[in-house]
């Protein structure tokens, strides 16, 4: 397969370190995490078969609510993902869910510890 | 406001996140919220609950939410259930078209939490006093 699906122990990455949550809403974020990572196959199959609107749309809902809960790398990749899949370039798309997911699981390990702290 | 007269409020929105969000922030302030992930459901919540107002998405999976807006002006009593639009995409021309179909507001994501409170008691507030 010319593009692998992300690994599901893909190793956590430095500069996503110190990440901070907003605390009025903290208890979501773990179900919010897991609502974008369930779109994740979704996106990598529509890439797969070079599907460019289903990648758009489902992007689109994700970067729609990427700041409504803090995440701004969420929003900015996301963002970029929408002009490169509309532009065709489907192996740059592949890199950036790669860079996203890398991203949500740090997330989701630092959101453990700080929730097992507290 | 007491139990008996909380508002309720329908959201639609096909994005899980953005439903959960607003959940928390109304029913943390009281209110009754239901939830509709598309067209289809929402015109069945409206019936069964009849909401005090409507927050509405307006890219969706299937019908959009100018599609409902049509179908509220088709088929809502006269004073029409107040709707605020909510989307990324505020640009002029959905905001002139929401408008144009009903809706009272237009409110851009990312959501505010104070800023959808804020404008909907103002907006309730107005429905009770007519």
């Amino acid at each position: 397969m010319s593009n692998p699906r992300p690994k599901q122990d893909v190793m956590v990455d430095s500069e996503f370190q110190d990440i901070q949550f907003n605390q009025d809403i903290i208890e979501l974020i773990p179900d919010y995490l897991k609502n974008v990572k369930n779109d994740f196959d979704k996106i990598q199959n529509a890439i797969e078969n070079k599907d460019a609107v289903t990648v758009s749309k489902i992007i689109h809902r994700i970067k729609g609510s990427a700041l409504t809960y803090g995440f701004k790398f969420i929003d900015d990749v996301s963002g970029e993902m929408q002009v490169q899949v509309k532009k065709g370039e489907f192996d740059l798309t592949q890199s950036l869910l790669e860079k996203l997911y890398k991203y949500i699981v740090s997330v989701q390990n630092q959101l453990s510890k700080k929730l097992e702290i507290k | 406001m007491t139990e008996e007269n909380r508002a309720t409020i329908l959201i639609v929105d096909d994005d899980p996140n953005i439903r959960m969000f607003v959940r928390k922030i109304l029913e943390k302030n009281t209110f009754h919220v239901y939830e509709s992930e598309g067209c289809e459901d929402a015109k069945k919540k409206f019936k069964a609950v009849i909401p005090d107002l409507i927050l509405l998405d307006i890219n969706m999976h299937g019908a959009s939410g100018f599609d409902f807006l049509e179908w509220l002006k088709e088929n809502d009593d006269d004073p029409r259930c107040p709707v605020i639009m909510i989307s990324t995409d505020a640009v002029a021309e959905n905001v002139m078209k929401a408008k144009d179909l009903g809706a009272v507001d237009f409110m851009r994501k990312p959501l505010d939490p104070q800023l959808v409170l804020k404008k909907i008691q103002k907006i309730l507030e107005k429905n009770q006093k007519n």
